[in-house]
């Protein structure tokens, strides 16, 4: 399925792997995770680096898992708030729910997202830990 | 805007181990042109919302399916908008006859769910939403449903009873509609206390997975007059996306879909949401009604909760909504879901409903989302003088 | 030999289980355990840890501190017994994920334990030879132990990375000499798809390590005319809390010159990850001037030893990143049942 397609993720890994956003260079207005076309009518941007610090909007724990992340589950997973402004959607890890409230100061890491089976690809992307 | 809806169908809802999407799609069809006394030569066009045909049955290209059961070989097209899909459809037949294009259209909805595993069809469901954002990161449905609903809570004092009392409610008008998934009645402990989904949402908080399908014909006020039908009439429409992530919403706690589709409707039929005596809104999850019940117009921000635990928006109440069970107590077959509120809507405005009836039903509302509120569609239904 | 450490960082993975708990499974005394091993406790990566996402955090760590323009690193080289692919390597992962652009050499090392430290002797190769100006060494694995196994006890997870470069004014560290010592030793190994190690018990003590560490250390300080007490710290492969102090007597070296970098009684055994953690908690705590010795051991068997000495420009780097001890002491502890759920897939 889908899920289990090697390319599409290749496609993605700069936004994968860490965390950069599109500066419209018109009106310095973020797009995350890739700008197209601004509300200022701009069509250029320029690529900036995230800090990967943010706070917890809202979150809950998965326990009924999407296929591919049965063996991962429970997981929490949040909207979380980066200092930028912007919202990412992306897991909490190295956490338990109770553990947890809006508000909590989090910050990017590289973790695995899940594995294609024992013979496909393996995914990683960006998961938030909870920092004192 | 007048389009008269002259026929309805619908299958119970549920899950029907023995049927497949042609079986489904035959019996509501059917029964909506025998309910409208036509010959299925009259129809000009088919729209059939369905969202997981493809991804569940190995199945899409469906409207080519809806015309060969009627021997027809008229333009057949599927509508694809997620949970939206079967709002959508009836909505694309409007513009049709509107349009001049097509005098007579048949909708349908339709959708086969039951053929898989959970994690199959939470992975299906996550279509709705978007892949590269919110499904890649581990994100389902549920979850999304339920950070939504934690913040609601956390913003407006939403307790936990309040929220259960959605899906009470549901099941008991469930109880009272033939073609309903769910037959018991259930509390509010029950509600809290069963399986836990996505904090703070359980199983009975969270509509099922079901099969089902069900069909509108609708036509110009003319045709309806030249077959001395008296119809029940779509007399406003609205339509509106928003973001397809929620991390890119203004706002986790409204729906601005929904706030604009019920706006458009509402002026182009001309009533306000006061007017409106029965509504079937779309609660994929019990918060959703919550929203809704706001978005609509029908409670002010932040009071839907305890609007809901009084007991308002029961089928005795000031308000009633989903008297069919909603899709918690109904059942939720993704695409046909859209068209079966119309069909509800259609019963209550024609006093046909037997122990679910609202009395006096004579303006209807149907409100159908895709996505966690990514689309929305609302119509508007008139009972003719 | 103008090379030095520019950059270093460490991760460790914050869950832990004791000693006692998994002796407990084992149905073995748990105090003959720790006093045999001096393991108190071990590291357990994340059910979504691996090589690449350890590796990739400690480089991090390692560019935090050396604050150079992380483009201009011209190569990675990663040792580990636990690549997550046999055919892809770790490297262009934990490059990719460093967004570092495309103008590097890279490759996957192996040597049992002591890849990373071969990895670090290929990165000196380069930056010294001038082909590149900054390499990146990384010593990183998630070991696997057999449940039942004596390595049940030590098998832990961990990494560290070191940049290296050729500019003396960059040097938190400078790198004075290395010697190593190869040899086929059937001590320790695992063979291709299967999915734990073999090991041949008392033979791996011996004729293995101590065989291997001792000798290897002799003739580098010989060669090179230092006295064990001219040293300030030293640190060994640390297999378990225990044979770091053994060899340490033989070799005529104080505890107090081998404690700041025996961290296998706090974390067990991370194996290619294993000294050069030792190494990145000695910087942490190192003053200006200070000669360190480094021997690492891998099974198969082999050593690398080194001599750094620190510079006056490790001051001020050390807190650029959370410390080897930030992460040991960073921890949250794990039942046996939750343990097996994280290194078992199912």
């Amino acid at each position: 399925m889908f899920e289990n397609n090697p390319i599409s993720k290749w496609r993605k890994y700069n936004n994968n792997y860490f965390l950069q956003a599109d500066q419209c260079i018109n009106c310095k207005k973020i797009h995350f995770p890739k700008g197209y076309f601004c509300k200022c009518q701009s069509k250029s941007f320029k690529k900036i680096a995230l800090s990967g610090k943010g706070k917890l909007l809202t979150f809950t724990q998965v326990t009924s898992a999407p296929s591919a992340f049965i063996n991962y589950s429970p997981y929490c997973i949040g909207i979380i708030k980066l200092d930028e402004g912007i919202k990412i959607t992306a897991q909490v890890a190295d956490t338990n729910l109770d553990e947890l409230k809006t508000g909590t100061k989090v910050q990017a890491t590289l973790r695995k997202l899940y594995e294609c089976g024992k013979n496909g690809i393996i995914n990683y992307g960006i998961k938030f830990i909870p920092i004192n | 805007m007048k389009v008269a809806v002259i026929g309805i169908g619908c299958t119970k809802f549920g899950e029907h181990w023995d049927k497949n999407i042609q079986d489904l799609l035959s019996a509501s069809q059917l029964e909506a042109i025998e309910d409208a006394k036509i010959s299925p030569n009259d129809i000009d066009a088919i729209f059939s919302g369905n969202m997981c045909g493809g991804i569940f049955s190995g199945q899409q290209h469906i409207g080519a399916i809806a015309a060969e059961i009627l021997n027809l070989n008229v333009a057949s097209s599927v509508v694809e908008a997620a949970c939206a899909s079967g709002g959508v459809a009836i909505r694309s037949g409007l513009q049709a006859i509107l349009s001049g294009l097509a005098e007579v259209v048949l909708v349908n909805g339709v959708e086969k769910m039951t053929d898989t595993k959970t994690p199959q069809a939470t992975t299906g469901l996550m279509l709705a939403a978007s892949e590269e954002l919110e499904l890649f990161q581990g994100a389902t449905f549920p979850a999304l449903n339920a950070m939504i609903a934690k913040k609601y809570m956390n913003d407006y004092g939403l307790t936990r009873e309040q929220l259960a009392m959605v899906s009470v409610k549901n099941h008991k008008h469930a109880t009272l509609n033939p073609l309903a998934q769910f037959k018991k009645e259930i509390t509010i402990e029950n509600v809290i206390n069963s399986t836990m989904v996505s904090d703070p949402l359980t199983l009975l908080d969270c509509a099922p997975i079901s099969d089902g399908s069900a069909s509108l014909i609708l036509c110009s006020e003319k045709f309806a007059k030249k077959i001395n039908k008296p119809a029940i009439y779509i007399v406003g429409s609205g339509q509106a996306s928003d973001s397809l992530a929620l991390q890119n919403r203004k706002s986790l706690t409204e729906m601005k879909a929904t706030q604009i589709a019920a706006k458009t409707a509402y002026k182009i039929a001309n009533v306000t949401p006061d007017d409106i005596d029965v509504t079937e809104l779309h609660d994929g999850f019990s918060i959703v009604e919550i929203l809704s019940l706001e978005d609509l117009g029908y409670f002010k921000k932040g009071e839907a909760g305890k609007a809901t635990a009084e007991g308002k928006t029961f089928l005795d109440g000031e308000k009633p909504i989903n008297p069919s069970g909603g899709l918690k107590g109904k059942g939720h077959p993704v695409g046909a879901t859209g068209v079966s509120q119309a069909v509800e809507i259609v019963k209550q405005l024609r006093g046909e409903c037997k122990s679910n009836q609202v009395k006096n039903a004579k303006t209807g509302l149907t409100h159908n989302i895709g996505g966690c509120g990514t689309t929305a569609v609302v119509h508007i239904f008139k009972k003719e003088k | 030999m103008k090379i030095g450490i520019v950059g270093y960082g460490a991760y460790i993975p914050k869950f832990r289980i004791k000693t006692q708990e998994i002796a407990q499974f084992q149905n073995q005394d748990p105090h003959k355990i720790i006093n045999g091993l001096k393991i108190e406790e071990k590291s357990v990566p994340g059910i979504d840890e691996d090589t690449a996402t350890i590796s990739h955090q400690a480089a991090l760590n390692s560019i935090a501190r050396a604050k150079i323009d992380k483009k201009k690193i011209g190569a990675i080289y990663i040792g580990s017994e636990s690549h997550p692919y046999a055919v892809k390597p770790t490297s262009t992962i934990v490059g990719q994920a460093l967004n570092i652009g495309n103008n590097y050499t890279a490759a996957d090392l192996e040597f049992a334990c002591k890849a990373g430290t071969a990895a670090l002797q290929a990165a000196c190769g380069l930056t010294q030879s001038k082909i590149i100006e900054y390499g990146l060494a990384i010593g990183t694995d998630t070991a696997q132990a057999e449940p039942g196994d004596v390595l049940e006890f030590s098998a832990s997870a961990g990494g560290a990375a070191f940049l290296v470069g050729s500019n003396e004014n960059e040097f938190l560290a400078s790198i004075e000499k290395t010697l190593s010592f190869s040899s086929d030793t059937p001590d320790f190994w695992r063979r291709n798809l299967q999915k734990f190690p073999q090991h041949m018990g008392r033979f791996t003590g011996e004729p293995s390590y101590f065989k291997h560490v001792i000798e290897t250390t002799k003739k580098f300080l010989d060669e090179n005319n230092i006295q064990p007490k001219d040293l300030d710290h030293v640190v060994f492969h640390q297999p378990n809390g225990k044979f770091p102090t053994i060899a340490a007597k033989k070799l005529g070296f104080s505890l107090k010159q081998i404690e700041t970098g025996l961290l296998a009684p706090k974390i067990g055994n991370c194996y290619s990850g294993s000294s050069l953690v030792g190494l990145t908690s000695i910087l942490d705590v190192a003053k200006p001037n200070q000669k360190i010795l480094l021997v690492s051991y891998g099974s198969g068997s082999g050593c690398d030893a080194f001599i750094f000495t620190t510079t006056k420009h490790l001051t001020q780097k050390q807190k650029l990143a959370p410390t080897t001890n930030n992460y040991i002491d960073n921890k949250k502890y794990l039942t046996y049942l939750q343990y097996q759920n994280r290194i078992c897939t199912k």
